[in-house]
């Protein structure tokens, strides 16, 4: 069994579509679980939203979560 | 995201170390999803620190083949995102505590909260961590912003599924809420983490109902056997007769002059000869001697009363210092005897005449045998000092004609002695019967009983290998109502408060709104006190609104930026609410 590990389970507050919003609110939840591991809901950047855009790995919304990941040195499923 | 063919994915995003990727394409698509949406390839693991971490997106925690097949990759955590209906919460459960122990993994759920697209105007949130077996470790109540927390891989109670021992049929492996996937794929793999467990189960359980079923019967069937047939029948009272021959041992009694006969030898010779006449006729003997010993009087009269004799009978021959007197003489302590003693001394009479010896009759004799209870009679056969009576004497015949004229006289007396006898003989066969119907019964009793004391051991091995086999499934069953009352009380109570104060709040007009209203709720906290506190905590933690970072509580501040670089007014107004 490796060494042990703290995981978190969020469920932020979405706006729908609002990827930037999302991306952002992600980052703060990142640096509030003080976990190692962060796992987010179902299409918790757009919100369940099955007409969103789909998004791009180097859209720049993404940026505030990655920051907070290396920061932090969590792990995000999102 | 959208895979090779151009085509939109439902994907799962992995965050760390200033990169980004994707880490897992949803394979199991919901209703509204396969239209805009292609699948993808299954089962995906991240590794994170040694950790395998198995990945699912909402509806793959439904697929038996989905678990099944991150079960095979050998996974020691896995997290999926969900979004679910508030109604759908215990499934949502479910689901995790399946996942945890067919995997043998820890599951986090994080669960879509507060309302979004796709018809989810309310989402069941209630994020959870799960051990693998299948224990809620930590759960938050539904309200947005919750965060579930916990440390795992400390816990020793972290138990494998047990090794695959066969198969058995797929219906059985599976819960049955669970059983929407194509079951015909359902992995081999998945039969060993579900399956024998419970095939085991089912066999204890049926072995354990089968013999209780049979044992049961079997223990009514032996204390039916319990009650032996005993005799119904009431053994007749004998009739009994005392025979005393006088003298003997040492005293001789009188002797003849004539032949030297002795008084000791022709008692005891015509007293064993009436015993023989007398049981023949179904009468019970008791004697007073039956050898060549000496009874004192107070002896033989004690062997008749505590028998309980019917009749006493005293034999002797007669002495005397004339030598012409003779004949048989018949003496009685009690004048209420003479019946008796007429009836003797009538047929003894008639059964020596042959012989030529005379019949003195019946006198009153009140000194000899007065403690006597029941007719006595002395009988005075002969005399030894007349030379013919001591000639007769010697003969056994005369002395059986004697005996005979006796037992004829004691018949003629007691005449229900024959009717008696008819009843011994009726109670001795009877009882010779019920006697075997009785050892027939014990001996079946005992078969009966060595059967129900082997049916108890095969059940009470039956119920301790059952015991044995459902003892995880007990502790855990136990383990888990604690559980549920340590999460499920608090959450419930919050959840009630956070109702209550709900209901008399003014509700905004649109729901769209409301996810920010709980950034305005929970206490802040200093870093410092915070820090402080995780020293003291316990392994498991649930993290509610109430206990939330100071951070996530601020967490509207993104979009106080997004709206001062758009230079507009709140973004809220974009949403058209």
């Amino acid at each position: 069994m490796p060494a042990p590990l703290t995981v978190a389970a969020a469920q932020p507050a979405t706006v729908a579509h609002g990827v930037a919003i999302n991306a952002a609110v992600h980052a703060d939840t990142v640096r509030a679980a003080e976990a190692r591991l962060v796992v987010f809901p179902e299409l918790s950047l757009t919100g369940y939203e099955l007409d969103a855009e789909p998004i791009a790995l180097n859209d720049k919304s993404l940026t505030p979560p990655v920051e907070a990941c290396r920061v932090t040195g969590s792990m995000a499923l999102c | 995201m959208k895979d090779n063919a151009g085509r939109p994915q439902m994907v799962m995003l992995g965050i760390r170390g200033g990169g980004i990727e994707v880490v897992y394409r949803k394979t199991w698509l919901g209703g509204g999803e396969t239209a805009g949406f292609a699948p993808g390839d299954g089962p995906a693991v991240v590794e994170l620190d040694g950790w395998r971490i198995g990945l699912g997106i909402c509806k793959d925690t439904s697929s038996p083949e989905h678990i099944a097949g991150t079960a095979a990759l050998g996974v020691d955590a896995y997290a999926a995102g969900l979004a679910n209906l508030p109604e759908e919460l215990s499934e949502q459960e479910s689901r995790a505590s399946l996942i945890a122990k067919t995997c043998g993994a820890w599951v986090v759920f994080a669960s879509f909260a507060g309302p979004t697209g796709g018809g989810f105007t309310e989402s069941a949130g209630s994020s959870s961590i799960w051990s693998p077996d299948g224990l809620r470790v930590a759960q938050v109540i539904p309200e947005i912003g919750a965060i579930a927390r916990a440390t795992i891989g400390r816990s020793s109670r972290l138990r494998r599924p047990l090794p695959a021992l066969g198969g058995c049929p797929v219906a059985a492996r599976t819960w049955p809420d669970l059983c929407k996937g194509p079951l015909a794929s359902y992995t081999a793999l998945s039969a060993m983490r579900i399956g024998p467990i419970r095939f085991l189960h089912v066999v204890a359980l049926a072995l354990g109902v089968g013999l209780l079923a049979v044992l049961v019967p079997g223990t009514v069937l032996a204390s039916q056997g319990a009650h032996l047939p005993h005799t119904p029948l009431k053994a007749p009272k004998p009739y009994v007769v005392a025979i005393d021959p006088g003298h003997g041992g040492y005293d001789p009694g009188a002797i003849s002059p004539f032949n030297q006969l002795e008084e000791k030898n022709v008692t005891l010779s015509v007293g064993l000869d009436l015993r023989q006449l007398l049981l023949a006729q179904g009468v019970r003997v008791v004697m007073s001697r039956t050898k060549d010993v000496y009874v004192s009087i107070s002896q033989a009269e004690a062997v008749a009363v505590n028998n309980h004799a019917n009749l006493f009978v005293s034999l002797w021959v007669n002495d005397w210092t004339t030598a012409s007197l003779e004949g048989v003489t018949v003496f009685t302590p009690h004048p209420s005897d003479t019946a008796f003693a007429n009836a003797v001394d009538s047929a003894m009479g008639k059964a020596i005449s042959p012989y030529g010896m005379g019949n003195r009759g019946v006198q009153p004799l009140p000194r000899l045998w007065v403690h006597a209870t029941m007719p006595t009679l002395t009988i005075e056969s002969g005399f030894m000092s007349n030379q013919q009576d001591s000639a007769l004497l010697a003969q056994p015949a005369f002395r059986q004609a004697l005996a005979q004229g006796i037992a004829n006289g004691i018949l003629a007396y007691a005449p229900q002695i024959p009717a008696l006898h008819a009843q011994e003989i009726a109670y001795q066969a009877a009882h010779a019967k019920a006697l075997a119907a009785s050892k027939l019964a014990a001996a079946q009793l005992k078969h009966r009983s060595s059967l129900g004391g082997w049916m108890t051991v095969l059940a009470l091995t039956a119920v301790l290998l059952f015991l044995a086999l459902y003892k995880d499934t007990l502790g855990r069953s136990l383990r888990w109502s604690f559980a549920e009352a340590r999460f499920r009380l608090p959450i419930a109570a919050r959840a009630s408060f956070l109702g209550f104060q709900r209901a008399v709040t003014p509700r905004p007009q649109n729901n769209r709104a409301r996810p920010q209203r709980p950034s305005g709720r929970g206490a802040p906290r200093s870093t410092s006190r915070r820090a402080a506190s995780r020293n003291q905590r316990p392994q498991w933690r649930t993290e509610g609104p109430g206990t939330r970072p100071r951070r996530v509580a601020e967490m509207v501040r993104p979009d106080e930026r997004h709206r001062q670089r758009r230079g507009q007014g709140s973004v809220y107004d974009d949403l058209s609410l």
